[in-house]
């Protein structure tokens, strides 16, 4: 058996030899184009496009912070006040801290947390082309500290001022919640802002409200507790709130006796200036009645819109 | 008899815990009927859904929650203290009830709730005892449900071992952040580093679940424990009043819950106890002030009681604090309605409650239902099709019941081939008689 081995393995060598260099010479044979489409090949490439412009929409220039809220085309442009209070609230805490910046309209598909607003920051011609991370607005607080040129706003340090913020964040955001999405009166309201811009389409604008409409009566759920809620407590709620708030302001110019107005003006602000806006186009609208019982809430409305907006 | 008819009744979820209430807001309720209707209520335990608890009957007048209960008794002028609050300190109040109420119950419902022990050995043992057999299946998950939606946001799941099962659901990675079970690439570490001399690094031990939940825990009751600290300060009551105030009694309520339970779990008595001392302080003094101790043991033998007189004696005998009476009895038809009302709950979609609001215009009937609506069309349509098909009414087009393959005679070709078939007969017959 050994002798047939070795036998075997010798007249096998002499073949092992030759292969590498009769497989060359065929992969040459059955790779190498053949002549005629070599030709059309080396005439390749034979028109080198441009590349493709940019989109319409592409942003042109990048060095202007960019902060995406829910807006229309033309309010945009004017630098007018969103008309979502979250929103809102940050478009005007930058206007306070100085930072110039131009909003566009967008959408929450657009934002990398799932919701707006949120700030494309500048880049500055030394820096890569590469855009920056978009910074969401949990985040813009810390950002605004860090850059240099912008003047800091200054939070208070009252001890109250968790107390007064959950005012907001409960009562009047619930109240707002009810009066925009549960109210049937302001529905074509909603349609106009959030819902027609979505989507054309009958059937699913019909799903897009029905899901704003469920999204807010969640909210309202949650917060109860139980799937009954009535309507007249939350009004009750928010006017003992917009009492406290004026309560809170009394005369000064802004809440907690600062000289220069803060990230709670700021919040109240982005619900104020709707609930009072004329040109909102309510149909119907009990907050306003509730809150223009208190002038000084009304005047910190008008002296933000006159000075920021 | 007079006075008889004066007595407000204020109807509660039953007692738990030593407490008068399972629930902070009918705790807040007791306290305050306590502190200004002292001797002229009746606490009556109920577990009805209908309307809000706490749920107070005074004469005509019918409220129910906290809040309406408060500005009930401003209106009534049965307390006149907070008119006599400078506008500031009223501003103050209200403000403080908002921020204790929305940041209060996310504490509880992550103590009682959310973390499963809890739950078990300690909520779910508490409503046993004071449930009818039938709502005991419906009432206490529901207030964990509900619960469980109003921290989903807030990562602490993992403390929640009872959620298993739900992390088959298909949430992006990262979902809730913490309290998750690393996936594969953590084993594969873990595996590798075998191989290297194990070091927990500060950084590693912070990063496992169970620890990073409970430094989020303790970041949310410091949320909440801190300003309340800061603004108690060394006064007695939240205000800086002589007594409790209508915010203090509402501060009691939550405080009194996240205080007093014994539970398996007990960081957030524990917290409190160990670095809010002023706050324990406040919630032992209202508590000895306003007798609002109770034994849970003691209101459920008055269950039991055939009269209203007995009940009286009973509570004499016992020498009870607080006004309780038994429950109004329950007769089958109403055990019946709640029962089927559960059970119709459970059905997806058709039965998944929404929001009822009330004082307020209705969207049309057809906006309200539109989901219900078009699965009951489908349904039906459906149904009926089936139905038709199965009886017979409506056949499903098909082809001859018997199909020939190969015909090749006339005959085969029914009627009008027999007939054809007659003729072409005919043909050679005529011709061969012919």
């Amino acid at each position: 058996m050994p002798d047939n081995d070795k036998r075997s393995d010798t007249s096998i060598q002499p073949a092992a030899h030759n292969l590498p260099s009769k497989t060359a010479t065929n992969a040459r044979s059955i790779f190498a184009l053949p002549a005629p489409l070599r030709r059309i090949f080396d005439k390749f490439p034979l028109i080198t496009y441009d590349a493709n412009e940019l989109p319409e929409r592409a942003p042109k220039t990048r060095d202007e912070h960019v902060l995406h809220v829910f807006t229309t085309e033309e309010e945009a442009t004017r630098g007018r006040p969103s008309f979502n209070p979250g929103c809102l609230k940050w478009q005007t805490y930058l206007r306070f801290s100085g930072v110039s910046f131009r909003t566009v309209p967008s959408s929450n598909h657009a934002s990398p947390s799932g919701m707006l607003p949120f700030l494309q920051p500048a880049v500055t011609s030394a820096e890569s082309n590469n855009a920056l991370d978009p910074i969401p607005s949990n985040k813009l607080k810390k950002w605004l500290a860090s850059q240099k040129k912008v003047k800091s706003v200054d939070e208070t340090a009252d001890i109250r001022y968790e107390a007064y913020a959950s005012l907001l964040d409960n009562r009047i955001r619930k109240a707002w919640l009810y009066q925009l999405y549960l109210e049937p009166r302001n529905s074509p309201l909603v349609q106009r802002l959030y819902v027609a811009p979505c989507s054309s389409q009958p059937l699913v604008q019909k799903a897009i409200t029905h899901q704003l409409r469920s999204a807010a009566a969640l909210e309202l759920e949650k917060s109860a507790g139980s799937n009954v809620v009535s309507a007249l407590d939350l009004l009750n709620d928010a006017e003992e709130a917009f009492q406290a708030l004026a309560d809170l302001l009394g005369q000064d110019q802004w809440f907690f006796g600062q000289g220069h107005p803060s990230l709670f003006d700021a919040s109240f602000f982005a619900y104020t200036c709707l609930i009072l806006d004329d040109a909102f186009g309510w149909k119907h609208n009990p907050l306003e009645e509730l809150l223009s019982k208190h002038q000084n809430l009304v005047d910190h409305r008008n002296r933000i819109v006159e000075v920021y907006f | 008899m007079e006075a008889e008819e004066r007595t407000m009744q204020l109807y509660i979820l039953g007692p738990a815990f030593g407490l008068p209430s399972i629930d902070a807001e009918c705790n807040a309720a007791v306290t305050l009927l306590q502190l200004h209707v002292r001797d002229k209520y009746e606490l009556i335990p109920t577990h009805e859904q209908a309307d809000r608890l706490p749920f107070l009957v005074d004469g005509q007048a019918q409220i129910s929650g906290y809040n309406n209960i408060v500005r009930h008794f401003t209106n009534k002028r049965i307390s006149t203290k907070s008119s006599q609050l400078s506008s500031e300190r009223r501003a103050d109040s209200l403000a403080l009830t908002s921020f204790i109420e929305s940041q209060a119950q996310t504490l509880l419902d992550i103590s009682l709730y959310v973390a499963f022990e809890n739950y078990r050995l300690a909520t779910r043992p508490a409503f046993s005892k004071l449930l009818p057999w039938h709502a005991n299946y419906s009432l206490p998950p529901k207030r964990r449900a509900a619960a469980r939606t109003r921290t989903e946001h807030l990562g602490v799941s993992s403390i929640d071992v009872d959620n298993v099962h739900e992390d088959m659901s298909h949430r992006p990675p990262g979902f809730e952040g913490v309290g998750k079970e690393p996936g594969f690439e953590a084993e594969t570490k873990k595996r590798a580093s075998l191989l290297l001399p194990k070091k927990e690094t500060v950084m590693s031990l912070l990063q496992q679940p169970q620890h990073s939940a409970v430094f989020k825990l303790h970041a949310i009751a410091e949320n909440f424990f801190e300003p309340l600290v800061e603004i108690l300060g060394d006064k007695d009551y939240l205000l800086g009043s002589e007594g409790p105030m209508v915010v203090d009694c509402l501060l009691y309520g939550y405080l009194s819950m996240m205080l007093f339970p014994q539970l398996p779990q007990d960081w957030l008595a524990s917290t409190m106890r160990r670095k809010y001392r002023s706050l324990v302080r406040f919630t032992e003094r209202i508590r000895d002030l306003l007798a609002l101790e109770t034994n849970v043991d003691h209101v459920l033998a008055l269950y039991k009681c055939k009269s209203r007189q007995e009940v009286i004696a009973e509570r004499q005998s016992r020498k009870m604090p607080l006004p309780w009476t038994r429950p109004s009895p329950s007769s089958f038809s109403k055990t019946f309605a709640e029962i089927r009302s559960a059970i119709w709950e459970q059905v997806p979609i058709l039965g998944t409650p929404t929001l009822q609001l009330h004082n307020a215009k209705q969207f049309p009937f057809l906006d309200r239902n539109l989901s219900s609506i078009s699965i009951t069309f489908v349904a039906s349509v459906a149904a009926a099709g089936y139905i038709a098909i199965r009886t017979g009414t409506l056949v499903w087009p098909h082809g001859a019941e018997v199909q020939i393959f190969g015909r090749k005679r006339l005959s085969d070709f029914g009627h009008i081939g027999e007939a054809l078939a007659g003729i072409n007969l005919l043909g050679p017959q005529g011709g061969r008689g012919g």
